[in-house]
């Protein structure tokens, strides 16, 4: 009850942190509030597995949060009824690159598996990607590490591989250009890729919430299917 | 956890149901789990939840008041859910420190592989349905 309190108080300080920051990547909550949860066990000489046995309520709860996530995918999935084959081709080139191609580069890098386990579900959102990775045999902590880097490269490459590949904005480009952006990043950075189609194009967040919804459920079932075989 | 400084709704004026809905969450949890348990399938429980409950969804056409009072809330602090999960990364510190290559080549590489294949891919397929 005690580590509860403590992670609750340490979150809420984070939650201030990220807001007097102005909403600075590198200060989400989940970071800060981890970093200030692993000081205070570091002040108090606990060790994590007692910090985890007395957080298992926490810990039980991120899976029917995930359930939850089933209510904006319900909203968003109406955008699909236009557009239901690219978009449900771009979720698939996107996790099959996304999942394999992080198992297939360790595996050449020489890791072990449960390391590529971990990094396979890196596009997908935050509570999918930690499940995910656990339940194919990869670690959730190294998992989060991973989920945070990805998404905060992804706005930062997103922007020279798309002019790259030509994908055009604005008014010659017409609307294509601003679906093609908003469902890459929501589909590779996930929760901190739609907070980026937010601030820069607004009217298409819902389909960034989309792609990053699919891929969460995308990139689960991948990883199911790819762990049985390998 | 409702004593957040987050700008919130007022707390839902039916309680009893929103006490309901989160018990279906619940439900789906304890039925998912099981489920996998039973079946031995590499998915995490809460992924069989997730797809029952948008099943259900679809089925009934919107989504119910309750359920959204529950999930709300629940979805907006899913961080501090994830805080105990993340803070075993004092565990692995070694593994990441001796495998930093590799993280930094994967997260650089395969996160620019993802974006030119969904990017190309939904380029040319729009292309296609609106010439």
């Amino acid at each position: 009850m005690l580590w509860s309190a403590i992670t609750l108080a340490a979150y809420l300080t984070a939650l201030w942190l990220y807001r007097r920051s102005g909403h600075h990547l590198l200060c989400l909550p989940v970071l800060t509030g981890t970093g200030l949860v692993l000081a205070a066990l570091a002040l108090a000489g606990t060790g994590y597995p007692v910090y985890a046995e007395a957080t298992r309520v926490l810990r039980w709860l991120a899976g029917p949060a995930v359930i939850a996530l089933a209510v904006p995918l319900y909203r968003q999935a109406t955008l699909l009824r236009r557009l239901a084959l690219p978009l449900l081709a771009a979720l698939a080139a996107g996790c099959l690159v996304s999942v394999l191609g992080t198992v297939a580069l360790c595996v050449l890098l020489g890791t072990p598996m449960s390391f590529a386990l971990s990094l396979a579900p890196k596009a997908a959102t935050m509570p999918m990607a930690l499940l995910a990775a656990e339940r194919a045999g990869g670690v959730p902590a190294v998992a989060a590490m991973a989920v945070v880097a990805t998404g905060v490269l992804g706005p930062l490459l997103e922007g020279p591989l798309l002019r790259w590949l030509r994908v055009e904005e604005g008014p010659e480009g017409g609307a294509d250009g601003e679906v093609v952006r908003s469902f890459t990043l929501g589909l590779v950075a996930h929760a901190i890729g739609v907070a980026r189609v937010l601030q820069t194009h607004p009217g298409s967040v819902a389909l960034a919430a989309l792609a990053m919804g699919l891929n969460g459920v995308a990139t689960a079932m991948v990883l199911a299917v790819l762990s049985r075989w390998l | 956890m409702s004593d957040s400084p987050t700008p919130r709704r007022p707390w839902p004026a039916r309680p009893f149901k929103a006490l309901l809905a989160m018990a279906g969450l619940v439900a789906l949890q304890w039925l998912g789990d099981a489920f996998v348990a039973r079946t031995g399938w590499p998915v995490p429980g809460s992924l069989l939840g997730l797809l029952v409950l948008l099943a259900g969804l679809a089925l009934w056409g919107r989504v119910p008041q309750a359920l959204d009072d529950v999930s709300a809330p629940l979805l907006r602090h899913l961080m501090l859910l994830l805080i105990p999960s993340v803070a075993a990364v004092g565990l692995y510190a070694g593994l990441l420190v001796q495998h930093a290559v590799a993280f930094l080549l994967v997260s650089v590489g395969v996160t620019a592989l993802t974006i030119v294949a969904t990017a190309w891919t939904l380029q040319r397929l729009l292309k296609r349905v609106r010439p």
